[in-house]
């Protein structure tokens, strides 16, 4: 016989027991693994959520509202154009940069409140509002035209060559929207980049408004006033806040709940090993007796640990392959890795590194290696008679 | 009785406790020499040192005052490194519940001691198979200390103890857990090996009976030897 002989025995005398503590390191391990990839591939669809290079209109749920992100002007890409071009239903599937505003202004006498200026490029009016249909004249031609909502033409009598002040600055009307268009009967269409700058909106975001839930004849009729009254603008700052806020919540759960669950994994881990040393104090006193060196003891209690953590360390391969097996599955999903996505969205949010992961794993088994030497050290350093007694 | 003869010599020794903050001498002032190759038992009431005595001439405690030697070896200068050394090459033990180690086999738990003074594992085999069949365990090489029976685990811890060829084997009530037909079969297989390996014996009971078959029975009482007879 041989101290290997030894150790194997001792850990097949104790099979139940060490492969409970094998599995609560892989379950450990593995978690860890697995919701680290939640928080990544989480990211992954919000950062798409946000993203304006494919289909920007994506819906974040928030409990029972939602918000909705108009694109950013700066971010569309040129090849989307073309795309639009060649496909008319995608080019009406609401990808045009657009601003809103909501404004009070005065138009020579007339007061004008709860409207909304709708900034979007003079060219691409026709099709971005081609469910709307002129009642009279033409879409915007460029940045000194506009085109009204049937409210300001029924309200307060405005018509096509009428000059509009805004900010104090003249708009002829080029045309008007046809009567019950709803949604736009109180809005002014102009030039995005006019809006852009007669707003000082160059270098924000367009706009983020949140609605509520709510049956579609509500909405529609006399609730949609009140509705966009909420609206909100936000600079890309602010986007990028609620964003960063969002995916660190969750992070910041998933990193809990992570935590959490290497901490009872480590726990259940490191009982374990020190019942089974615990349980073998008077084996150590016998061996002490008998003359074994302290060397001997040592490699003794700790190379079942050292098979533990060995045998525990499959997790690793077993997590790696799960995680990449998942990161596929939302690559499917979403059409994006993480890494891939562009840098301007790439949100600072909190991550667990690989390099952080592997300091937490090394203090899972540090920890197990530490428990273990509690009661190794304890029953080295107590009198052999008093043990072998105590036992 | 000639210098060589004697393998254990102790003088004047002295072995205090401290319990609950009060002193307590176990050991007052004991007097002892032992013949090589004798079974030499120590008789004595719960609580009369006879333990700590037994303890101390194994090397597994140390003394207070007085002098012991273990052969030409002066204990008291030892450092623990030296008296693990000692235990591992001259000392069997036998304990009171054997202490066979759970997880291994019969042949493996006598194994143990020559496995930690890293003897080829050919030279182990013989060895220990050669003393399972001097106590009557040959076909029980393989099983394991909870498929024995207490008086097949007390043989276990015999051949254990003398696998090692030491010069004396320490035994704490080595039948102490035993009932009276097992103590019997015990203590004459004790004594049949000792005497064919002429090895020491010194051994710790309360049972009068085990006085038959030892050389010389010392009386421990009060931390002191009362007497001996022969």
């Amino acid at each position: 016989m041989n101290m290997r002989h030894y150790i194997r025995a001792n850990f097949k005398d104790k099979r139940f027991r060490n492969i409970l503590c094998i599995l609560g390191i892989m379950v450990g391990l593995i978690l860890f693994i697995v919701v680290n990839f939640f928080s990544l591939s989480y990211e992954s669809l919000i950062i798409k959520a946000f993203s304006p290079i494919q289909n920007y209109n994506q819906i974040v749920q928030r409990g029972t509202s939602f918000s909705r992100m108009l694109p950013y002007y700066s971010y569309i890409n040129e090849s989307v154009y073309d795309e639009m071009e060649l496909n008319p239903d995608f080019a009406s599937a609401d990808i045009y940069p657009t601003a809103l505003k909501r404004i009070t202004d005065y138009s020579e006498d007339k007061y004008l409140d709860k409207n909304i200026v709708f900034g979007i490029p003079n060219g691409k009016m026709g099709s971005f509002f081609s469910s709307l249909s002129i009642a009279e004249g033409t879409w915007v031609q460029n940045e000194t035209q506009v085109v009204i909502g049937y409210d300001l033409n029924h309200q307060y009598g405005f018509t096509v060559g009428d000059l509009l002040v805004l900010e104090g600055k003249n708009y002829t009307i080029s045309g008007v929207l046809e009567e019950e268009t709803s949604l736009f009967d109180w809005f002014i269409f102009m030039d995005l980049h006019e809006f852009q700058i007669q707003y000082s909106m160059e270098d924000q975001l367009t706009s983020i408004f949140i609605t509520y839930e709510r049956s579609s004849e509500s909405y529609f009729e006399s609730e949609v006033e009140s509705t966009y009254l909420d609206l909100e603008f936000l600079t890309i700052d602010e986007m990028n806040k609620i964003t960063g806020n969002l995916l660190s919540r969750t992070e910041k759960t998933s990193i809990v709940f992570m935590l959490l669950t290497f901490f009872c994994s480590t726990l259940f881990t490191t009982s374990i090993v020190f019942l089974n040393v615990h349980d073998r104090k008077k084996e150590i006193a016998t061996l002490r007796s008998i003359g074994a060196p302290q060397k001997d003891i040592f490699k003794l209690i700790y190379g079942e640990v050292f098979i533990i953590a060995i045998i525990a360390l499959l997790a690793v391969p077993v997590g790696i392959l799960l995680y990449t097996y998942l990161t596929f599955k939302t690559m499917n999903i979403t059409g994006y890795l993480a890494m891939t996505l562009p840098q301007a969205f790439r949100l600072t949010i909190i991550k667990i590194t690989w390099e952080n992961s592997l300091l937490l794993i090394s203090m899972h088994f540090g920890s197990s290696f530490i428990m273990a030497g509690i009661p190794y050290y304890l029953v080295m350093k107590n009198d052999i008679q008093s043990e072998i007694r105590g036992g | 009785m000639t210098k060589e003869e004697i393998i254990v010599t102790i003088n004047d020794l002295w072995k205090s406790y401290k319990l609950d903050k009060i002193h307590h001498d176990v050991l007052k002032g004991v007097n002892l020499e032992v013949q090589k190759g004798k079974f030499v038992l120590i008789m004595g009431p719960s609580g009369s040192g006879k333990t700590t005595l037994l303890n101390i001439i194994g090397l597994i405690d140390a003394y207070d005052k007085g002098s012991y030697h273990l052969g030409s070896i002066d204990t008291t200068s030892l450092t623990p490194k030296e008296m693990r050394r000692i235990r591992l090459e001259k000392i069997g033990f036998i304990f009171q519940t054997f202490n066979l180690v759970a997880s291994l086999t019969a042949q493996q738990n006598v194994e143990l001691p020559l496995s930690l003074k890293k003897v080829p594992q050919d030279e182990q085999h013989t060895r220990s198979e050669e003393l399972l069949k001097l106590v009557g365990l040959y076909h029980r090489l393989k099983n394991k200390p909870r498929q024995l029976s207490s008086g097949e685990q007390n043989r276990v811890a015999i051949a254990r103890s003398l696998i090692i060829e030491p010069t004396i084997i320490v035994a704490d009530e080595p039948t102490g857990n035993l009932d009276r037909k097992n103590t019997e079969t015990i203590m004459e297989l004790l004594t049949k090996v000792q005497k064919q390996k002429n090895v020491t014996l010194i051994c710790t009971s309360h049972n009068i009976k085990l006085s038959e078959y030892a050389d010389i029975t010392y009386k421990l009482e009060d931390g002191i030897i009362k007497e001996g007879s022969y």
